[in-house]
């Protein structure tokens, strides 16, 4: 019998594979973040496209390199079996480290961020299923049945929050 | 490292078993052991629904969907409805 083994090098060299294509809608995001924090009412306002939306590519970037880089990475020491709950997990204290470099923010882009973000990490967590050899169909659709609710739950409270920043509510 | 549990499709029948060892030969995670003459899973969970065991089992011993085992493919297979598929050799740059 050829016992397949995942190291930690195995794991290193397929990183790519999820964060390329991930990283292929950077420059969206980052379009619709700058745009987002430079669209007022009258005009779209540089200065705060930049000041505004600076923090948020840094954390966009985080997030998918805390799913797509660090969960494969850390793979057998992060809690849980589960890919989208490891994923989470890095996000979460992905965020932690990165918030700690930026300066506050309102209550709206808070929440928005602890919400966003983490999710991100998870699906680009989710994702490392297919260049593992361990992971089988029947546990990623067990996975995707509660992640993809949990995903949806998550980007529609991010959505209101948007709006509520972007309102002045909060 | 193994994957969730109790979600492996592997379905083992010993009164099949000839005991001719293939199945231990080719499982790649050691779900096999040979006693007594006949196969036995030794533990279901470190399945990775590959199908190697069923395709080399002549004796329809061994049943497990197999299949292709990455999130994309099978968000894909949900949104197009059918087979869970990667999109490999297309220039989407991800394959699994």
């Amino acid at each position: 019998m050829r016992a397949i083994h995942f190291p930690l090098a195995d794991r290193l060299i397929l990183t790519p594979m999820e964060i390329i294509p991930m990283l292929r809608w950077y420059p969206v995001y980052a379009a619709i973040v700058l745009i987002f924090f430079g669209a007022h009412s009258t005009a779209i306002v540089f200065r705060d496209a930049f000041y505004g939306g600076a923090p948020f590519l840094l954390l966009g970037l985080v997030g998918v390199l805390a799913g797509a880089f660090i969960t494969p990475v850390f793979l057998p020491v992060i809690p849980f079996r589960a890919f989208s709950l490891k994923g989470w997990i890095a996000g979460l204290l992905a965020m932690f480290l990165a918030m700690k470099l930026i300066s506050a923010m309102p209550v709206s882009l808070m929440v928005f961020t602890w919400l966003f973000f983490p999710a991100v990490s998870s699906f680009a967590a989710l994702q490392f299923t297919g260049s593992t050899t361990f992971t089988g169909m029947s546990g990623v659709k067990k996975e995707l049945r509660y992640a993809v609710f949990a995903y949806v739950i998550a980007g529609m409270a991010s959505l209101v929050s948007l709006i509520l920043y972007k309102s002045g509510v909060l | 490292m193994i994957y969730l549990a109790d979600v492996a499709t592997l379905q083992f029948d010993s009164d099949r078993c000839t005991g001719c060892g293939m199945c231990a030969e080719v499982c790649p995670h050691g779900v096999f052991i040979m006693a007594n003459g006949k196969a036995s899973v030794t533990d279901k969970d470190m399945c990775m629904e590959c199908g190697a065991c069923e395709n080399n089992c002549a004796f329809g011993a061994i049943t497990v969907t197999s299949g292709v085992g990455c999130a994309s493919a099978i968000i894909n297979g949900m949104i197009t409805g059918g087979e869970p598929s990667c999109g490999c050799g297309s220039d989407s740059g991800a394959c699994c």
